[in-house]
């Protein structure tokens, strides 16, 4: 699980993930996930009392950016053991810390979250801006109205008026602004943080998924490009892109759309060429090429030609049934994927089969 | 000059306890001593204000555009490349707009360059304080001792390097001297202070010299003082606007997927 960015909770309630908001990293890494099949019996096993640091880190990181409510509930189920570790003061030691003040938040253990959040603080002291985040974060999750969430985000004004770079409660102030539905103001703050500091990716993908929202497509485009500057490789952002363009497409006017689904195709083949094996990847090329082949825009002019098209279908389809039976079977290789997506990939591929 | 085959000295076996030993542990103690020291005068880098950021990642944004043009469709290279041409040349990222005519500003009374050699000041003097007052007791002490014998031989040009303070000529170069094993200590400790100190130690002077050669590296500061961020980013407004080639990373991707399969 990343800790490193501080968009990832939703204020009220349990704290979810903005869905596919992340980056991943430059280098692509494999979707093979070894370490936590997700069907199996996680809930069931207690952890051996004594772990060291590195086995409880390990088991944080093997858990996804989003994980499922059993993943979070197994991770938070961990907190006492770990809270009774003694404190090497080591760097891991606090990174297993954050990723625990998370965990225990998502679930409502918000006594261990308070212990988590007062040990950081008794650390690194309350004035330091990414505790002040984490405490932003245990604010807000713990607020049960609406009003309380309105005092935390006075809170927030207040302190970026003595310190306005303060970066991570400046993302806690325009996530809380786009939780209480105040979306145009959460995007004129997101676009001034940018034009400080146009370097961080992690910004431009949270505006892309903010422009999304309010269906405006090109400049969500334009957003994620700026991703791709910063990071060249990230294979699921490109992805994202052919979803959006393909989505753009739908609501382009008529002649515009061949254009729109070739790029999107070209997108989502750009991240299957990053990263084989990526589901989203190979769902995004069948499902764009099955688009394109329809009868009626056989007579439109397109760039790629239909018989490449057609190869790349099946293509897609070969390796979209590899993952499908690969993750059923769970074949070494293919676990790891997220469940829901390959049912959807399942899905896509019998209403291909019972149609042609 | 002929060397004497199997030259014998008698040593006194105290000067092992009482001269080679001592000094070995002071400087070891006194590294240790340095890297605490160190840790203490080390005031932290002062954090930027939000004018200086803004400057520094809007010129970092212009270089990622450059390097990673390819990856975004030519169109939209075209529009920020214009976008930033135009902000860069106009300055509009500038601390402050109106320098940029200026002559750049004397650094020695910039105050962020002060603080800087401030820092600098210190840590040299935490390497030079110590030294002397070392020196000066070895010299005062232990002047004109031979205290050991190396097991190899050596040629004779590791004379000056092992035998300084002692002067007879004909002694053979396997003697060292207690003011030749105070240098040997002193560059050759490194890596035991890496065993007792961890790797980012500040006992060992080799690593402070580094340190001081690229002064930059380690700060926040991405224009040192003395630079001028104005031509810093015409440079780079330049740059921009002389790329002509542009090869979109998605053009023949179709093929390169099917040729994989």
């Amino acid at each position: 699980m990343s800790v490193d960015d501080v968009w990832q909770l939703r204020s009220v309630g349990r704290p979810q993930r903005l869905r596919d908001s992340s980056i991943s990293s430059a280098r692509p890494p494999p979707t093979v996930n070894r370490t936590a099949h997700p069907l199996s019996p996680i809930l069931f096993t207690d952890p051996p009392p004594t772990m060291s640091l590195a086995t409880y880190l390990s088991r944080f990181k093997s858990v996804s950016g989003s994980p499922t409510p059993s993943e979070s509930l197994s991770l938070s189920q961990l907190a006492p053991s770990i809270l009774n570790l003694t404190i090497t003061d080591t760097p891991e030691q606090w990174t297993l810390y954050e990723s625990l003040l998370l965990t225990t938040l998502r679930t409502g253990d918000d006594t261990s979250a308070r212990l988590v959040l007062q040990r950081l603080s008794d650390r690194f002291g309350n004035s330091n801006a990414r505790v002040m985040a984490l405490q932003g974060i245990y604010d807000e999750a713990t607020s049960s109205n609406h009003a309380q969430l309105e005092e935390v985000l006075k809170n927030y004004d207040e302190v970026l008026k003595e310190d306005p770079t303060n970066f991570p409660i400046t993302k806690r102030r325009i996530t809380l602004l786009h939780h209480l539905n105040k979306k145009t103001e959460a995007i004129a703050a997101l676009t001034a943080l940018l034009d400080l500091n146009p370097t961080d990716g992690e910004c431009w993908s949270q505006l892309a998924q903010y422009y999304f929202e309010v269906s405006m497509f090109s400049q969500a485009i334009y957003c994620l490009e700026e991703v791709l500057l910063i990071l060249p490789n990230a294979y699921n952002i490109h992805a994202r892109l052919g979803e959006i363009s393909c989505i753009a497409a739908e609501t382009s006017g008529a002649g515009k759309e061949v254009e729109k689904l070739e790029a999107s195709l070209r997108w989502y083949l750009r991240a299957v060429e990053l990263c084989d094996g990526y589901l989203r990847g190979y769902y995004g090329v069948k499902m764009v090429t099955a688009r394109l082949l329809q009868s009626k825009y056989s007579s439109a002019t397109r760039t790629i030609p239909e018989e490449k098209v057609n190869k790349l279908n099946s293509v897609a389809t070969v390796h979209l049934n590899d993952i499908v039976t690969g993750f059923e079977k769970n074949k070494k290789g293919f676990t790891g994927y997220n469940p829901a997506e390959v049912a959807a990939a399942k899905e896509l591929l019998e209403a291909d089969s019972s149609s042609s | 000059m002929a060397q004497v085959v199997g030259q014998q000295i008698l040593r006194d076996p105290a000067l092992f306890y009482w001269i080679l030993f001592p000094i070995t542990v002071v400087m070891i103690l006194t590294g240790v001593l340095r890297h605490y020291a160190t840790l203490l005068l080390q005031s932290a880098p002062k954090p930027l204000d939000s004018k200086a950021i803004r400057e520094q990642k809007n010129y970092l944004h212009g270089i990622n555009l450059r390097t990673n043009a390819n990856q975004i469709p030519l169109s939209s290279f075209t529009s920020r490349k214009n976008y930033l041409v135009a902000a860069y040349g106009a300055g509009s990222f500038l601390k402050d707009p109106d320098a940029k005519n200026k002559a750049p500003a004397n650094p020695m009374s910039d105050p962020n360059g002060m603080d800087q050699m401030m820092n600098m000041m210190k840590g040299n003097m935490m390497m030079i304080v110590p030294q002397t007052v070392i020196m000066g007791w070895i010299n005062a002490f232990f002047s004109g001792f031979v205290i050991m014998k190396l097991p190899f031989p050596l040629t004779i040009r590791f004379k000056s390097m092992l035998q300084s303070g002692v002067m007879t000529k004909d002694m053979d170069v396997r003697w060292v001297s207690s003011l030749s094993w105070y240098f040997l200590c002193l560059f050759g400790l490194r890596s035991v202070f890496t065993f007792i100190l961890g790797n980012e130690n500040s006992a060992d002077q080799t690593m402070a010299q580094v340190q001081q050669m690229n002064p930059q590296q380690n700060t926040q500061q991405l224009f040192g003082p003395g630079q001028d961020p104005a031509k810093m980013y015409s440079a780079e407004a330049e740059n921009l606007e002389v790329m002509v080639q542009h090869e979109f990373v998605l053009d023949g991707i179709e093929d390169r997927i099917l040729a994989t399969v």
